[in-house]
C-alpha cells in the first residue's frame, strides 16, 4: 500500500473489485470521490501476488457495434491486509466481480463462507459507523453469508432480487418500477443498477452518509 | 448412436462459455441427438449472443416462450449452461410474474420424463422458484454455494451429481463429464426410471 502513504488518514474509500467489473461505475467513482476530497483505493484478493490486473465487463462499442473490454485496472491492495480504520467506507463494485470474490476452494456445510472477501465483510459490517455500499449485482458477496443480509432493507438489480430474498434480505420496491433506486439501512447503502443516473445518486448518498457519521 | 431420435435443448444468452456450448452441439449430435438452442427472443427473429471468454458470436433463433406442452414433451433433456447465461435469462421487467425462462424450466420440472441439467452457474435460473430444488441433491460452481444453500438444496461435493430427473455439474470445465452423464442417463431409460422420484409438482 506504499502508493497511499501520503494520503491523509480517514479520507479514503475502498472499492472491492475483481474481473468483470462495471466500467461505468469505475469511471464515476474515480471522478466523483476525488472531486469531493476522497481517495479511492481498489482492493481485492491477490492470491499471494504483489498485484493483479482485472478487466471490466465487455460492453457494446457503439462505433463498431462489437463488444469490447474498455478498462483494465492493476490492484495492489490485498484485502487480508486492509486496516478498517484507514477507510471511511467500502463499496462493492457491480457487474460480476463480487461473484468471483466469494470463491472458496472447499465450502463446508454449516460453516460460514471463508473467502477472504466475505471474512473481511463480516468484520467490516460489525464496525459501527463504517459504511458499506453495494450496487447492481454486488450484493452477491453478502448472499454468500446470509447472516449479513437477514432482515436488512436493500435494493439491487432485478436479476438479483431472488438471490437476495433467498438469503433473507428485505428488497424494497417502488411500486411497479421494481426495486427502489437507493436504500439506506443504517450503515448499509444499496443502489439498484448503474443506469438512469443512479450511480451518481449512490455516490452522493454514500458521501452524505459518511459525513453524517 | 445412443441418442438417436432424441432432442436436447440448451438455453442460451450472452456470457456463455464458448468451448462448452460447442462441445454440447457436437457431442450430442455425435450420438444422434438433435440439439436445439433456445432463448428469449424479445420479439426479434433472432439474436446474436456473445461468449464470455472470447467474445465469440452465437446466433439463436428459437424461443422457449409460448412453447406448447406437446412440443416441450418432445425434449429428452433441457440444459442450463455455464457462465452468466442463467443470470441474464432470469432478468425480467415484469416482477409480478416469474422470468419467462424460469417459468419454462418450471414446466420442465413438472414433467419427470424430461432430464433437467444445470452446470456451473446454471442453478441461478431456479432462484426465483427455489421450491424446485429444495431438499434435492445438487452441485454447482463453488461461488454459488451460498445461493444454492439459500434455495434449500443439498450441496454434494462431487463434480457431477444425479438426483432422479435432475443432473448437475460443478463448472464449465466439467462439461465433458456432465455430457457423458446425460448421454448415459438418456440412453438407458432404466437408469433414469429407477432413480426417479414419483412426480414433481411445478407449483408449490
Amino acid at each position: 500500500m506504499t502508493e497511499n502513504v501520503s494520503a491523509p488518514p480517514r479520507s479514503k474509500i475502498g472499492v472491492l473489485i475483481e474481473n468483470h467489473f462495471d466500467p461505468t461505475e469505475y469511471k464515476l467513482f474515480n471522478k466523483m470521490f476525488p472531486a469531493r476530497g476522497y481517495q479511492v483505493d481498489y482492493i481485492s484478493h491477490l492470491w499471494g501476488n504483489v498485484d493483479s490486473e482485472y478487466s471490466s465487463n465487455p460492453e457494446r462499442d457503439p462505433a463498431t457495434n462489437k463488444d469490447r473490454i474498455e478498462l483494465y485496472v492493476i490492484v495492489k491492495t490485498e484485502i487480508n491486509d486492509v486496516v478498517l480504520s484507514d477507510y471511511k467506507g467500502f463499496i462493492l463494485i457491480g457487474a460480476y466481480a463480487m461473484d468471483r470474490l466469494r470463491y472458496e476452494a472447499k465450502p463446508i456445510k454449516g460453516q460460514p463462507n471463508q473467502s477472504p472477501a466475505v471474512k473481511f465483510l463480516r468484520k467490516a459490517m460489525q464496525t459501527p459507523g463504517l459504511k458499506i455500499g453495494t450496487i447492481c449485482h454486488s450484493l452477491w458477496l453478502l448472499c454468500a453469508d446470509p447472516q449479513l443480509l437477514k432482515g436488512r432493507k436493500v435494493t439491487c438489480a432485478n436479476n438479483l432480487i431472488y438471490d437476495v430474498q433467498n438469503a433473507g434480505g428485505d428488497v424494497q420496491f417502488d411500486g411497479d418500477n421494481g426495486p427502489r433506486r437507493l436504500v439506506v439501512d443504517q450503515d448499509l447503502i444499496t443502489a439498484k443498477h448503474p443506469a438512469d443516473g443512479i450511480t451518481e445518486e449512490f455516490i452522493e448518498c454514500f458521501i452524505r452518509e459518511i459525513e453524517r457519521g | 448412436m445412443k441418442l438417436k431420435g432424441k432432442k436436447i435443448a440448451v438455453l442460451l444468452e450472452s456470457d456463455f462459455c464458448e468451448h462448452e456450448i460447442w462441445y454440447y452441439k457436437f457431442r450430442f449430435a455425435e450420438e444422434g441427438a438433435e440439439v436445439v438452442f433456445l432463448t428469449r427472443l424479445w420479439g426479434h427473429p433472432s439474436l446474436t449472443f456473445i461468449g464470455h471468454d472470447h467474445q465469440v458470436p452465437f446466433l439463436c433463433d428459437q424461443s422457449f416462450e409460448n412453447m406448447e406442452d406437446d412440443q416441450l414433451a418432445e425434449y429428452s433433456a433441457i440444459i442450463v449452461p455455464s457462465g452468466f447465461v442463467a443470470d441474464r435469462l432470469r432478468y425480467t421487467q415484469d416482477l409480478s410474474k416469474l422470468p419467462p425462462a424460469t417459468s419454462f424450466i418450471e414446466r420442465a420440472f413438472a414433467n419427470p420424463s424430461i432430464l433437467k441439467g444445470f452446470i456451473c452457474h446454471g442453478l441461478w435460473l431456479l432462484a426465483p422458484s427455489p421450491d424446485l430444488v429444495r431438499g434435492r441433491k445438487v452441485v454447482s460452481h463453488n461461488n454459488l454455494y451460498g445461493d444454492v444453500i439459500n434455495m434449500g438444496a443439498q450441496f454434494v461435493d462431487e463434480d457431477v451429481v444425479v438426483d432422479s430427473d435432475l443432473v448437475t455439474a460443478r463448472t464449465g470445465d466439467h462439461c465433458h463429464l456432465f455430457a457423458r452423464k446425460i448421454i448415459e442417463l438418456l440412453s438407458d431409460t432404466k437408469v433414469l426410471q429407477s432413480t426417479r422420484i414419483p412426480t414433481m409438482s411445478a407449483t408449490p
